[in-house]
């Protein structure tokens, strides 16, 4: 175990010296006797852990909420006093997590991609893609931990000190006030902004909406399922002139209040199909929008080229895709978005959302992180942008949640400043978790890390093929 | 007439009073309830409306208020043994009526119970909107088995509701009887392997399926390339890196021309003994690339096998095509995959000859039908995968009745003797002359023979135990923004 753990990152750092003149400059020592060279190569090297006898013995949960969207937190402990951490996407089910540990255990965390191809199968899009990415986090916690090196450089090293982060701003239906709170969003330090513009902000104003979902006609009274769960091509709303001239009024104060040198994106324009799309993305051209995001569902690739090759205002979507193969491939290989927006969370985690933002890069398509987790996952997340190329932001979703960052501890506060996070040097992601503030807002019923026996055995044939 | 024929041209048994009783009710409903709205009408048209709507009603026997309907609870009983592990689910009303379904073989029986917090309270008879607010928690092979159990169970409820049998739910028969084609336990001597298959024929069976392969080479010298790697006997070994784990592909296995002469003299001897009339497939060869696939199925034809199953993992669509195109045995495969749209990639690149999947795989009746349906289109027959109880087996035999492409249904338990036992409500034997009567009572129609199940269950589990800890899952499940 670390012999001065207050001391932390210096001795980190005079390791990580000691390594470089030891493992790389070998040949400065070539007239020095063995045993000297030995010695000096070794001393101070903190091993945590005999890394290659690792093995995994428990998979438990502390399930937040309030600080946060409802979040699972997994930790998976070892044989060797070390614990990863990961998040379950915000909003997913613990179960995702907790099946996967009959799994894991007895295997040693540091063959993270062996472990990431074993459970990849139970993974799945939404909040299902949550178990999968959790555990790969906390498997890269621990790996690092095991060899006292932080995770972006398991990764191949990093493309920058700090990651730059964007974040959303409340919303408001007077245009005056939404500009009021992205301008403090600005003050605060942020560099990138992303604020909600969508045909709820017009709904009450009469003549906007053909087929609106609450309007007088009323259209999902009978139906199985309501606006919400209705996917964009089915609900048959439209956008009339008045209202586009409507949304585009949101767009003109706000870029008149806060200008025109911060990027600013757009999400939750509603759920209405390709046509209604092209007209907004078409009105909006003059605003230099930095995107329009989820204008429509991520799988109907085609409907999404079709938005992009029409105006020139800029694509994203990609939260809800697990894996590269999954479908960041196809978007990708098809040019249907200008940016892809994966959530380590969702995506497959931390090499993964790598592997998605390199393929993206291999191809000019602009590459942006989605988060809206705990500040585990956060940094997890801050690892795989830092060791990768086209990275641009990652989202941070707890602004306005001051305790948010009280979450974790054994990293320099505050966390984000000035619109930017360092990257962490410590083993692993970096962080460890202040236990009394997580139990603080323990979700209800819900206990600090409580005993997951009953998913020690899943009896099944997990082979895919015959 | 040889014994295979004789089975082929045999009509169905005498129906039973009970089945005649179901007749009788389909008769009247016939008379009363379908043909009311349409042209017989006018025979009713002088009596007084009461005597018509009696004589339209009598005997239906509403064994439930459709509408009302409301799912109350969802529980599993693990069958072991059969000879497969086989969890079957039991789907609860508030009206007193339940469904029964079946996870599929070797699946967790958490398949389904994490499917429960999503159906509570829904009315079963709308399958089709369940399986769609259930179907993204499917995955392939196993993983499938949660959804298409609880699907079964929803057709078997639907059923029970309206006082139809399942393939009437969905489209109505093609056949009265469904053809099995069944396994038989293997042996390194091909005679004694012809003799079983014979003995099954004599059983009544018209349409065999036989395993050889490399397996069979694994103690010989100069006959399988890089076996030291692995331990080829082992096509099931679970352990990461293994034999059994490792997709065909990358095990880099070849066989030699030696190896291919021990393989096909001994299909040679046994298509001798068992003869040229009957259908005889063949399954599991090993785990070896698309060339050594290729010099096999060449090898093998001058004894023309039905088809040669799962000679690489279906994912590889270009293999398949390759050696579907390279060799004149037909191909199939499809046992491990989950919904149409993989079977659809598979059909129109014409990669295999036939398809083969597995309804507590594919997606349950109705996705298994679509399936079938989209095959028989584009001139693909359907073989139907099976390993598990007579609940599952049911459910099989309603698709294939309703299915026009159906060739043959898999039986891969004649040899446990209290298989059949496992259910009632159905007349038995079921499985009679190679093929099974298509049920006429209400649902899957069968119910389970509990004194029997409970011989058969797993140790430390309970019969239909409380599943109160699965009532609630908290996650958002929509899959897009």
């Amino acid at each position: 175990m670390n012999s001065e753990p207050k001391n932390h990152s210096g001795n980190r750092r005079d390791f990580l010296q000691k390594a470089s003149l030891g493992g790389l400059s070998l040949g400065a020592f070539a007239n020095s006797s063995m045993e000297e060279t030995l010695e000096y190569t070794t001393q101070k090297v903190n091993r945590y852990s005999a890394p290659t006898d690792l093995k995994i013995t428990d998979l438990r949960i502390a399930e937040i909420s309030e600080v946060v969207f409802r979040t699972p937190i997994v930790r998976i402990y070892t044989n060797q006093g070390i614990v990863g951490h990961g998040d379950v996407r915000d909003g997913a089910a613990k179960e995702y997590a907790l099946f996967l540990k009959s799994r894991l255990l007895g295997e040693n965390p540091c063959n993270v991609e062996r472990l990431f191809k074993k459970i990849r199968q139970f993974g799945h899009h939404g909040r299902q893609g949550g178990g999968v990415s959790g555990v790969e986090m906390a498997l890269w916690d621990l790996a690092g931990k095991a060899y006292n090196v932080p995770v972006y450089q398991m990764l191949g090293g990093k493309y920058r000190d700090r990651v730059r982060v964007y974040c959303d701003t409340t919303t408001s239906s007077d245009p005056q006030e939404y500009a009021k709170r992205m301008q403090e969003r600005i003050d605060n330090g942020y560099t990138a902004l992303k604020m909600d513009i969508g045909i709820n902000l017009i709904k009450d104003i009469p003549g906007t909406l053909v087929n609106a979902p609450e309007g007088q006609y009323a259209p999902y009274k009978y139906e199985s399922r309501g606006y919400n769960l209705t996917e964009h091509p089915f609900t048959r709303v439209q956008i009339t002139e008045k209202g586009i001239d409507k949304l585009m009024e949101f767009l003109d104060v706000m870029r008149s209040q806060i200008g025109y040198e911060i990027p600013m994106g757009t999400d939750h324009w509603g759920h209405f199909d390709v046509n209604e799309a092209v007209k907004i993305a078409r009105a909006a051209e003059p605003y230099n929008l930095a995107y329009i995001e989820d204008i429509i569902p991520w799988h109907y690739m085609d409907q999404w080229r079709e938005i992009t090759e029409s105006s020139t205002t800029p694509t994203q979507t990609g939260e809800d895709i697990y894996t590269l193969e999954g479908g960041f491939k196809d978007l990708i290989d098809q040019r249907a978005v200008d940016i892809v927006h994966p959530d380590p969370n969702t995506a497959g985690g931390i090499l993964e959302t790598k592997r998605i933002g390199d393929y993206a890069s291999m191809n000019g398509i602009g590459f942006m992180h989605h988060h809206a987790a705990g500040p585990v996952s956060f940094l997890g997340s801050v690892h795989s942008a830092a060791a990768t190329e086209n990275f641009m932001w990652l989202e941070h979703h707890a602004v306005d949640k001051p305790k948010w960052e009280d979450l974790v501890t054994g990293i320099e506060k505050p966390i984000v400043q000035d619109g930017y996070v360092k990257v962490p040097e410590k083993p692993g992601i970096g962080v460890e978790l202040n236990e009394e503030v997580v139990k603080e807002f323990l979700v209800e019923g819900e206990k600090l890390f409580a005993p997951t026996e009953e998913w020690n055995e899943i009896r099944a044939w997990d082979r895919l093929w015959s | 007439m040889n014994k295979y024929l004789q089975n082929l041209l045999k009509v169905p048994k005498a129906v039973t009073s009970e089945t005649n009783n179901r007749r009788d009710f389909l008769q009247k409903a016939s008379l009363g309830g379908l043909a009311l709205g349409g042209i017989p009408l006018g025979g009713f048209i002088d009596k007084p409306i009461e005597e018509t709507l009696e004589y339209s009603t009598q005997k239906v026997n509403k064994f439930s208020n459709p509408s009302d309907l409301k799912i109350t609870d969802l529980r599993v009983v693990e069958i072991v043994n059969a000879p497969m592990p086989c969890p079957v689910i039991r789907i609860d009303t508030n009206q007193g009526i339940y469904g029964l379904g079946e996870v599929r073989d070797h699946a967790s029986p958490k398949y389904a119970l994490f499917l429960k917090s999503r159906i509570l309270g829904e009315n079963p008879c709308n399958v089709d909107r369940i399986f769609k607010k259930i179907k993204q928690f499917g995955g392939h092979s196993r993983q499938a088995g949660g959804v298409c159990g609880v699907e079964m169970a929803l057709w078997d409820l639907a059923g029970k509701a309206y006082n139809v049998p399942a393939y009437q739910l969905v489209g109505g028969k093609f056949r009265d009887r469904v053809r099995l084609y069944c396994d038989t336990t293997g042996s390194d001597d091909p005679v004694e392997y012809a003799k079983r298959m014979k003995a099954r024929v004599d059983q009544g069976f018209t349409f065999l399926k036989m395993d050889f392969g490399i397996q069979m080479l694994k103690d010989e010298d100069n006959m399988v390339i890089n076996k030291g790697m692995y331990d080829i006997g082992q096509q099931w070994s679970r352990e990461y890196g293994s034999y059994g784990s490792t997709a065909h592909p990358f095990t880099r296995i070849q066989i030699t021309d030696e190896g291919i002469e021990k393989i096909v003299d001994y299909v040679r001897q046994v298509r001798d003994i068992v003869g040229y009339e009957i259908p005889l497939a063949a399954d599991h060869f090993g785990h070896f690339d698309t060339n050594e696939a290729i010099r096999l199925g060449n090898a093998l034809e001058p004894y023309r096998l039905a088809y040669l199953e799962d000679l690489v993992p279906w994912q590889y669509t270009d293999k398949w095509k390759q050696i579907t195109h390279a060799i004149n045995t037909p191909t199939l495969t499809g046992e491990d995959i989950f919904l149409k749209e993989e079977f659809i990639k598979l059909i129109d690149a014409r990669a295999i000859d036939m398809i083969h999947p597995d309804l507590a795989s594919s997606g349950g009746i109705l996705e298994t039908k679509k399936i079938g349906d989209y095959a028989e289109e584009n001139g693909i027959p359907m073989m139907m995968h099976f390993a598990g109880t007579p609940v599952s087996m049911m459910a099989n035999v309603h698709c294939a009745a309703a299915t026009q492409n159906f060739i043959a249904l898999e039986h891969h338990s004649v040899d446990i003797p209290w298989w059949e036992d496992l259910v009632v409500g159905i007349d038995k034997p079921i499985v009679q002359d190679g093929h099974i009567t298509v049920p006429d009572r209400p649902g899957l129609g069968i119910e389970l023979n509990e004194d029997v199940v409970k011989e058969h269950m797993k140790k430390g589990t309970k019969y239909f135990a409380p599943t109160d800890e699965w009532n609630t899952i908290d996650s958002a499940d929509r899959l897009w923004s």
